[in-house]
């Protein structure tokens, strides 16, 4: 936002005192940049679109959901925006210029933010930019090419790390509600739309039964991890990965979205599937590797997946998932535009007015001929996880640069939890954490402390919300500390400082906040109960295990399936051949068990 | 104008809503159009026309002109295939008959279809919005609409990742890479995310998203505008890779693999794009994955190629037969991954001899895979040893391209020395 325009504060007073014609896209006063420092805005409803920023006050806000309504005026959490197209949104009752008509519209459904090259009226007196060298250019979502839209004489790098340069600005700030004693911060505010303090956050949060249901899922996530991470050491599981410390991050982002949000995680976010149901019995029958295994036994444990519960199978390989989720938004956006297309063709073809799109405006007063035409707005998003280490692989580049470019409903979640395996977050990247590119790719960012299960729910909560209206993507950095090493295949001892993990599990814990929170309000079980709790989840675990021990593998046929929809004649043959070459060392061994292990 | 789009009109350009793009977004088709593939009836003439009728009807009115012009009246009543499962006759006068057009119009017409006939078909990639660097994106945009047909930014390895989300998500992706070249960043998506989304999720998700790349010599290009990197596909189990000879494979083959449930690496010879003309059906109609043709019959050694080198080999099967009365057998693998094994190995057992040929660098080409599985099926069958005439194990030049691709000449040299061993 302010950041992003490509004048300084600066610029503006000097542009101010030549006196140049109004500019024909402004930025609000009130976000610029003052004194190099990035003046942020204090509002969901920029991040979300629901108001035009540069609408004068008074000017008529679009329909919006009651939560994201109430955040419009309410101080919520600092949202990082990058030049939404809600800040460049005029007032609905601008005409369209010839000009911006006859732009060219992009894959997004650009043509409102390209339809807008009109300036809404300004004050007499306005600063004006001094030169603008394409008369005819739509306003710039980002720089165009052939050049910026102004041009100085100064050379006027951005901060970068050099001290030569000048004060950095500040890092985005982490939304946090609860603190390591489990009491609310000062000023502690709902990010979509829950009011101020403690007891309005809790109850627009679900209140008890939603914050005590969740934290059991935080405990029964710790303990399935722990036991699958025994068991690992066992011998009984070859693989696992660990939870712990990212609880929150997980478990809260799973609760923020909608159930059928298309989920397309990393591989240490398990929690969502937990929390969206799936059972027990699913995830060791992955692990394990039997028959009724979600990957037929084919991948490493914890590499999960669920058509019905809208989980992308995870794949070892990082950052690929990235602009598949860009993939996956634009798939759900096209089918929903096309769905409003058709019913709007039969509207126009007289039909009874079909069913509208998911948030469209429709009463215009009339009984009859709603308005047709679609919101932004898409029931479902795709939900991208990833990690700090997975940020710097060209995947997460292309992803991060597609979703906004094609307007895609995505929502990253960025854990950053410190580490990739044993390398520091400070050997990763020099940036502002994750959150800081968000802005420079043309989308909004927002930095979570994921250790506060309710900042990651409400911030989620405001950032899907984003999403969803305004059908474009949203970065959200998520700040977490992963207690045990990255797998069982690590030891986390070799990199890190002796006290280094009690000192965080001290501070950042999720379950420890959450139970002092809980317990505060007396919502807490009680030590006791808990830990017959956690000992009956265990042994639910352990007794899972058991059962999916007992199921067989896969069949060595089962090999050559599903490498393509049907076995290609080249593959039958290699089939064969290894059917003869079993056939023959079981007669070799005397007819006993099958040599592939299979039922 | 009703007031229904009255309305339409002012809501668009009133703050938080889209233009409705119904017409484009819907496309031609949006009378027949589904939504996610559905394969068209293969191979019998009768089932074809009745499911294609439509677009075949479309096509009447909205073939651009381009291909109209240089239409005779020598064009054949149809066409006929000699797959090696057997002949396969399309563009019958039944059906809409034939039209002149040359690979990238095929090409064209093909995504024309898939886009009619599929309404979650989407095609894009880099420049692909104005028509594509060889044209073969073009008009599609004004007749499908911006959501369907779009530029990506200029980054493979997304456009491979951003086209298996589409994919996974039931969508019918075609995705552009501008030259095979520069498939290699996203050689990852391609080779450990489609290639392995069925398998690693035991079947729950699949990807089977379509990349079509131009590929191949082209006489100038140099290092990077030539490869055919087709044997790194064909070396990653879970991808198919199909490459055309001519307007009437390259139309029916990318019907087929866009329909087809499974990733497929489409490669178009770029220099045939305007090179090789001829009369190709109007109708909608596939051909099938992993069959081979026999482009030319004969006795004494089978030359085996694909892409553009079929025409190669064509050419020095002709000049054998002229010099030294050799009758030379062609066949055109047009899939290479998974390739007609049978074809194959039953022209070779009748011939006795084999050269294969291919532009690709010769070690680790797909002609080692071929000769390899000759000489272990058909073994007692040959009569020389196999022969194989392909690109140098260097990088493709630029200079010395007349010396690095496997021409006429290199090709003859061959066959004589197999049939003289």
């Amino acid at each position: 936002m302010a950041a992003l325009t490509t004048m300084t504060a600066a610029g503006a007073v000097r542009a101010a005192a030549r006196g140049g014609a109004p500019r024909a896209r402004r930025v609000p006063v009130a976000s610029r940049s003052v004194g190099g420092l990035q003046a942020r805005p204090t509002s969901l409803a920029r991040a979300s679109g629901k108001v035009g920023v540069g609408a004068p006050a008074g000017a008529p806000v679009t329909s919006a959901p009651a939560t994201t309504a109430a955040a419009a005026v309410s101080p919520g959490p600092r949202f990082h925006s990058a030049a939404t197209p809600a800040a460049r949104r005029r007032p609905r009752s601008t005409p369209l210029s010839e000009t911006a008509a006859a732009l060219p519209s992009y894959a997004d459904g650009v043509v409102t933010s390209h339809g807008e090259a009109t300036a809404p009226p300004r004050p007499p007196g306005t600063p004006t930019p001094p030169i603008k060298d394409y008369p005819h250019h739509p306003p710039p979502r980002v720089i165009h090419h052939p050049s910026a839209q102004h041009a100085f004489t100064k050379f006027t790098p951005r901060w970068a790390a050099t001290p030569a340069q000048g004060p950095a600005p500040l890092p985005i700030p982490a939304y946090r509600l609860v603190d390591a004693r489990g009491h609310f911060v000062a000023g502690a505010t709902g990010a979509a739309g829950e009011g101020v303090g403690e007891d309005n956050i809790l109850a627009g949060l679900g209140g008890r039964p939603r914050i005590e249901g969740l934290f059991r899922t935080m405990l029964r996530l710790r303990e399935m991890d722990a036991v699958l991470t025994s068991a690992q050491r066992q011998g009984r599981v070859s693989f696992m990965m660990s939870t712990a410390g990212e609880e929150a991050a997980v478990i809260g982002a799973a609760a923020a979205l909608r159930p059928d949000d298309e989920v397309l995680a990393q591989y240490r976010e398990h929690g969502v599937l937990l929390h969206r149901g799936w059972g027990l019995a699913e995830f060791v029958n992955q692990c394990v590797g039997n028959v009724k295994g979600s990957c037929k036994g084919r991948q490493m444990p914890i590499h999960y997946g669920s058509v019905e519960h809208h989980f992308h199978t995870i794949s070892s390989t990082l950052a690929t998932q990235m602009p598949q989720a860009v993939g996956v938004a634009y798939a759900l956006k096209l089918r929903h535009r096309l769905a409003a297309a058709k019913a709007a063709l039969r509207e126009d073809n007289g039909g009874d007015g079909g069913v509208g799109s998911c948030g469209s405006p429709r009463g215009n007063g009339g009984k009859s001929a709603p308005p047709a035409a679609v919101t932004t707005a898409v029931p479902t998003i795709a939900a991208c996880f990833f990690g700090d280490g997975a940020s710097s692989e060209g995947d997460a580049h292309a992803a991060f640069n597609f979703a906004p470019v094609l307007g895609t409903p995505t929502l990253f979640l960025c854990r950053n939890n410190g580490y990739a395996i044993s390398t520091p977050a400070s050997e990763q990247y020099a940036s502002d954490g994750i959150a800081g590119r968000g802005p420079g790719y043309g989308m909004p960012a927002a930095r979570i402390d994921g250790s506060d299960l309710l900042a990651v729910l409400s911030g989620i909560a405001a950032a899907r919300a984003a999403v969803a209206t305004t059908c474009r993507p949203f970065l959200v950095e998520l700040l977490a500390y992963r207690q045990n090493a990255h797998s069982t295949s690590d030891d986390a001892s070799r990199y890190r400082r002796d006290g280094e993990r009690d000192a965080y599990i001290e501070r950042a814990d999720p379950v420890a906040r959450l139970r002092a929170l809980l317990h505060r309000r007396g919502w807490w079980m009680g030590a006791s109960e808990e830990g017959v709790w956690r000992a009956a989840v265990r042994a639910e675990v352990v007794a899972a295990l058991a059962a999916a021990e007992a199921l067989p593998r896969p069949g060595w046929e089962d090999l050559f399936e599903d490498v393509y929809d049907a076995v290609p004649q080249g593959l039958v043959r290699q089939r064969d051949e290894l059917g003869a070459h079993i056939a023959r060392a079981v007669a070799r061994a005397g007819g006993g068990s099958s040599a592939g292990g299979g039922p | 104008m009703t007031l229904a789009t009255v309305a339409r009109s002012v809501a668009a350009r009133a703050g938080n809503v889209w233009a409705l793009p119904t017409l484009p977004l819907l496309g031609g088709g949006a009378a027949t159009a589904v939504w996610g593939r559905r394969r068209a009836a293969l191979q019998t003439v009768p089932a074809v026309n009745t499911l294609s009728s439509p677009s075949a009807a479309l096509s009447e009115t909205k073939r651009p002109a381009h291909d109209t012009a240089d239409t005779f009246d020598a064009l054949p009543p149809s066409v006929t295939l000699p797959l090696s499962t057997g002949p396969l006759s399309v563009g019958t006068a039944a059906t809409g008959g034939t039209q002149q057009m040359n690979l990238f119009t095929a090409v064209n017409d093909a995504l024309r279809i898939a886009l009619e006939t599929d309404e979650s078909a989407v095609v894009f990639g880099e420049d692909v919005a104005f028509g594509g660097v060889f044209r073969c994106t073009q008009h599609l945009r004004d007749a499908f609409g911006p959501d369907r047909v779009f530029n990506t930014p200029l980054c493979e390895q997304g456009i491979a990742g951003f086209g298996i989300g589409l994919a996974a998500s039931g969508v019918t992706a075609v995705a552009e890479i501008q030259f095979a070249d520069y498939s290699l960043p996203a050689y990852d998506q391609l080779a450990n995310e489609a290639a392995k989304f069925r398998y690693r999720s035991g079947g729950a998700y699949s990807a089977g998203l379509t990349v079509r790349m131009p590929c191949g010599a082209v006489g100038h290009g140099g290092l990077y505008h030539s490869q055919s990197p087709e044997a790194l596909f064909c070396a990653t189990p879970g991808l198919k890779v199909v490459m055309p000879r001519d307007p009437v494979r390259a139309k029916g083959l990318l019907l087929a693999s866009i329909r087809d449930a499974n990733p497929v690496i489409f490669m178009e010879p770029k220099a045939l794009y305007r090179a090789s003309v001829a009369p190709t059906p109007v109708e909608d109609y596939e051909l099938p994955l992993g069959v081979a043709e026999t482009v030319v019959p004969g006795r004494d050694v089978t030359l085996v190629g694909w892409g553009a080198q079929v025409h190669v080999l064509v050419a020095a099967a002709a000049r054998a037969a002229a010099e030294d009365d050799i009758s030379a057998e062609v066949l055109d693998l047009q899939t290479l991954c998974p390739w007609d094994v049978d074809a194959v190995v039953a022209s070779v057992k009748r011939t006795g001899r084999l050269v294969v040929s291919h532009e690709a660098p010769l070690s680790g080409g797909l002609g080692g895979e071929v000769a390899a599985t000759v000489a272990a099926d058909a073994f007692l069958s040959l009569e020389a040893p196999v022969k194989r005439v392909c690109g140098w194990d260097t990088p493709f030049p630029l200079a010395h391209e007349k010396y690095y691709v496997p021409n006429v000449e290199r090709c003859l040299e061959a066959i004589k020395d197999v049939v003289a061993f």
